[in-house]
């Protein structure tokens, strides 16, 4: 950073420049101090305002710091340094896009900082602003044009702008400047990334003779042979050259041929191949499905023989897609039962796999006693145990189906993957003290799931406390991985300048996809939906709250506040009871991560805090799709009641056919209520834009009249959503908590009480209880026993 | 018909444990209590799993104790799951501890405690060269009867001599202790 000209004498100056370096150093508290010192003398320079503003920023007065060098921008348009110093600090707030716009002030105004063009032309890249990138980087090659990372950094921002005739030329001096550098040569793994890159550079630009020529003259320096023949039959494939493009699938399965993923793309190139000339257990399992009847019969039959002989427990993984075929399944039964004579091995393959046979077509009590005989044949295989309890689960007996996975668990302690079954069975039988315990276990000492951005386990937590109407904790889970997805995005900020010094801009590329695209994962729609739903539920309570306080009480109502006042007692309880036993972590670490969820709960006082805060995730939220329609519902179902209470028709048109989209055999009557909620609002809805509503009015007596004439209500839940549907028909209120997730929570839990969805005291604390000491005692005498050792 | 099934042997360790204990639980009549199993990680010499296909189905443990000035080899456990019987198996779990036993020249016989009902198990342990040393009354106190063996190996019969029968009362020899 370049000191400031004017009205500043020679000692003036050399302190400005000391405060600078102060900056540099990140010393804030002094550099704040003697910012101070030097404006006493100067009180009209709004450099050193500048200055003094960062340093406000950095000594935690953040508003304030950005409000005195907004003031010093304006006084003082024409200062680089005030323009810069405003840019660093929208940078540490990580508001990268008014960053980049001071930033590039600031270099319009004549700063001559390379570096901070780099830095700028970094943070661009980070806003996705190609087009800028591609101007600066252009500068900064101008500048120094012999480094050949500013030629590489050029050609990636000319590629990212579509500008592939000056990327081909750039590359051409980028190429001559690596063979001049003597000093430093090329590394191996280095050029076969840029060259690599050159050939996916080429497909990109649509040059297809380029990169055939490319493919051809580049072969030599190529090290990745999977990435270079990937490359090779994406550009036969789009040339139309089917023949060549079978050759190359043909290479990748010589290097992978586990990988199912390349007989596909064999069979796009050339539908005709007989992928049975490759005679291994992926090919032969999953070609299963062609065929019928007594073709089938034998050849499974075979196919299922060296399993048995060899005996590999894998097997029903390699045949689980059959089941989609129900005219199989008989043959397949009765394949497995033919082992059930042979020798005790093939006993007890055929025992386990009958058991996965009857959970698969969800016969899960005739499924849990097959593998009770498994057990009780071979008790060491840990294997049944989880088969046992995937079953329990089904069943909804959560404390039983934790109970077999803590026995695979106990058989052999070193297995990581049981111990992560274990505890998520834990936390679905509402035990998250237990479930830290054994998270330890496999943690390195003083580490915890929350720096470790452990999404699976924060989502388990989250979803348990939820389950017990414990919202504060609940709420932080939810909000943890919400950052932690702003945080992954925020990490990128590296990897460009890594990716241009190291040639790897194929993966940067491969980034940027997937960075783009972070939200439509499963965690993360799981996640906006349970937060959503946790926010309604605190927005309830809050309403509640406010409805006794309102109002001068009659004596029912003095009633209702002591209900209340007990209710709120009971939470209190709850409450000491998880901050005591809740929590294996230290206090230190439950304040620096809000688990108890104060902070969070601090910020979300009033009705409009918490729509707010709905809105941040409903808006990412609704943007979403994942692959699995179930996942998506059970979040999208959550935007419903919010949007229509937030009046956003165009959102609810687009949410409805969200939900179309993501309808199921298991989801379409929980989803048809949805649908018939939203069209219901749009139907009453009058306001601006009607015309793009008035496409999806319908009459929803005759909607839903046809809806039911072709479903079957099969369960007591089934008949509860029509009910629910009745009620919306009819304008009357129901209980919307009441479905799916929130019966099973109901069952679970007999005593809980219907009305009132909050402040659940868990009836299996005893049971809980005892399964903690059981761990505790075994964790003990293991100790000792290791000591003794 | 197939090849005769193998045992590859694994080390019982603190990590499978519960494993041991399983195969222990359901193969021999005694209960044992928590602390016999943790104290079986302190004998892993010459202790040992027996898996057939990776999946435990038998196990053995024997200590090293000193009788007479002698060293001699003591057979805490040794069972193999029902399922698992009559593949011979027992054979090879015996076999391996032999090896291991022979391999330190100071040790020369093997002993254990059979219950005198326990018909399939002296078969099996003649077979394998074990000879009743001593019949010994009242030795169990939750089995009925509750009277034992002690079977007895000699490791090197062709220069050791051969062990005199005799008979003991443990509830007498506990009289005379507490008298």
């Amino acid at each position: 950073m370049k000191p400031a000209q004017n009205s500043l004498n020679n000692k003036q100056s050399s302190e400005f420049k000391a405060l600078v370096k102060l900056l540099d150093a990140k010393d804030y508290k002094k550099g704040l101090r003697n910012t101070e010192k030097l404006l006493e003398q100067v009180p009209d320079n709004w450099e050193v305002v500048s200055l003094k503003a960062i340093f406000m920023y950095y000594n935690d007065e953040q508003q304030k710091g950005l409000e005195l060098a907004k003031q010093a921008v304006f006084k003082n348009l024409g200062s680089d340094f005030c323009w810069h110093i405003y840019g660093l600090i929208y940078k540490a707030q990580k508001n990268y896009i008014e960053a980049v716009k001071c930033f590039l002030q600031a270099i319009k105004k004549g700063e001559e900082n390379i570096q901070l063009e780099r830095d700028t032309a970094n943070l661009q890249i980070h806003t996705r602003d190609f087009e800028g990138n591609a101007q600066l980087r252009h500068k900064i090659l101008t500048k120094k044009s012999n480094m050949i990372v500013n030629w590489i950094a050029f050609i990636f921002s000319q590629h990212l702008i579509g500008n592939y005739e000056i990327a081909f030329k750039a590359i051409n001096s980028a190429e001559q400047l690596i063979q001049k550098d003597q000093q430093n040569p090329i590394k191996k793994v280095e050029m076969n990334e840029f060259k690599l890159y050159q050939i996916q550079l080429a497909i990109d630009a649509k040059d297809y003779q380029k990169a055939k020529q490319n493919i051809i003259t580049f072969k030599n320096d190529i090290t990745d042979m999977v990435a270079y023949y990937e490359l090779q039959y994406d550009l036969f494939m789009k040339l139309g050259s089917n023949q060549e493009a079978v050759e190359s699938a043909k290479h990748l399965l010589e290097l992978q041929p586990q990988n199912w993923k390349y007989y596909v793309l064999l069979k796009k190139a050339n539908p005709q191949f007989d992928l049975s000339v490759y005679d291994n257990t992926l090919v032969q399992g999953q070609l299963l499905a062609e065929l019928n009847g007594d073709k089938f019969r034998e050849s499974f039959l075979k196919f299922i023989d060296p399993f048995f002989q060899k005996s590999l427990p894998s097997l029903f993984r390699e045949i689980k897609h059959l089941y989609r075929q129900k005219e199989k399944l008989d043959v397949i039964k009765e394949a497995f039962e033919s082992y059930l004579t042979s020798g005790p091995i093939q006993k007890l393959w055929a025992l386990m796999l009958l058991a996965q046979h009857h959970y698969q077509i969800k016969q899960y009590a005739k499924s849990l006693e097959l593998v009770e005989e498994a057990i009780a044949h071979t008790p060491t295989l840990h294997e049944l145990y989880l088969i046992k309890a995937k079953a329990l689960h089904k069943q909804e007996k959560f404390k039983e189906a934790y109970e077999a996975t803590d026995r695979a668990r106990q058989l052999d302690l070193a297995d990581r993957y049981l111990n992560n079954k274990t505890i998520k069975y834990a936390l679905r039988a509402n035990m998250v003290y237990l479930s830290q315990e054994l998270l330890r276990m496999f943690l390195r000492d003083g580490s915890n799931p929350y720096e470790l951005q452990m999404i699976w386990f924060e989502l388990g937590v989250g979803r348990t406390f939820l389950r017990l109407n414990y919202l504060g904790p609940a709420l932080t889970q939810f909000y943890l991985i919400f950052k932690h997805y702003q945080e992954m995005y925020d990490d990128q900020l590296d990897f460009y300048q890594f990716s241009i010094r190291k040639y790897t801009l194929r993966s940067l590329l491969q980034m940027f996809d997937a960075m783009d695209n972070r939200y439509s994962a499963k965690y993360f729609i799981e996640t906006a939906g349970l937060m959503i739903e946790g926010l309604n539920r605190l927005k309830l309570k809050l309403q509640d709250n406010n409805k006794v306080e309102q109002k001068k009480l009659t004596p029912k109502e003095k009633k209702q506040l002591q209900k209340l006042q007990q209710k709120q007692e009971e939470e209190k309880q709850l409450r000491e009871q998880f901050s005591i036993e809740g929590h294996i972590y230290s206090i230190e670490l439950q304040k620096k991560f809000d688990l108890s969820g104060e902070y969070l709960l601090s910020k979300l006082k009033t009705e409009q805090d918490i729509i707010k805060m709905q809105n941040q995730f409903a808006q990412v939220l609704i943007h979403t799709n994942y692959n699995n329609k179930e996942i998506n519902f059970q979040a999208f179902k959550q935007l419903v009641s919010f949007y229509i209470q937030q009046n956003r028709p165009l959102l609810c048109v687009k949410l409805l056919n969200k939900l179309r989209n993501n309808q199921t055999e298991t989801n379409q009557i929980v989803n048809h209520k949805y649908q018939l909620m939203i069209i219901q609002y749009l139907n009453q809805y009058k306001g601006p834009l009607l015309q793009y509503i008035q496409e999806y009015q319908q009459d929803l007596n005759k909607f839903d009249a046809d809806f039911w004439k072709s479903v079957e209500i099969k369960s007591q839940l089934d008949k509860t959503i029509k009910l629910h549907c009745e009620h919306i028909l009819q304008n009357k209120p129901f209980n919307i908590q009441l479905e799916s997730n929130e019966l099973d929570f109901l069952q679970e839990y007999p005593t809980a009480k219907t009305t009132n969805p909050f402040y659940t005291n868990d009836p299996n604390l005893e049971w809980q209880n005892n399964q903690i000491s059981q761990f505790q005692s075994s964790q003990s005498t293991q100790s000792v026993s290791q000591q003794q050792q | 018909m197939e090849q005769k099934p193998k045992l590859t042997f694994g080390d019982i360790n603190f990590k499978n444990l519960e494993q041991f204990k399983v195969i222990t639980q359901k193969t021999l009549p005694v209960t044992y209590s928590e602390n016999f199993y943790y104290k079986i990680l302190t004998y892993t010499d010459f202790s040992a799993l027996g898996y057939y296909n990776d999946i435990a189905v038998g196990a053995i443990t024997a200590r090293i104790e000193d009788k007479d000035g002698k060293k001699t080899a003591y057979i805490m456990t040794f069972g193999v799951l029902d399922a698992y019987r009559r593949f011979g198996f027992g054979t090879q779990l015996l076999n391996e501890l032999i090896n291991r036993i022979r391999s330190h020249q100071e040790i020369r016989t093997i002993y254990l405690h059979m219950w005198v009902s326990n018909e399939i198990g002296f078969q099996f342990y003649c077979k394998h060269g074990f000879e009743k040393t001593t019949y010994k009354k009242n030795y169990y106190t939750d089995i009925d009867p509750p009277h034992c063996y002690i079977l007895t190996k000699r490791l090197y019969p062709d220069v050791d001599p051969p062990i005199p029968y005799t008979e003991e009362d443990a509830e007498k020899e506990q009289e005379i202790a507490q008298q």
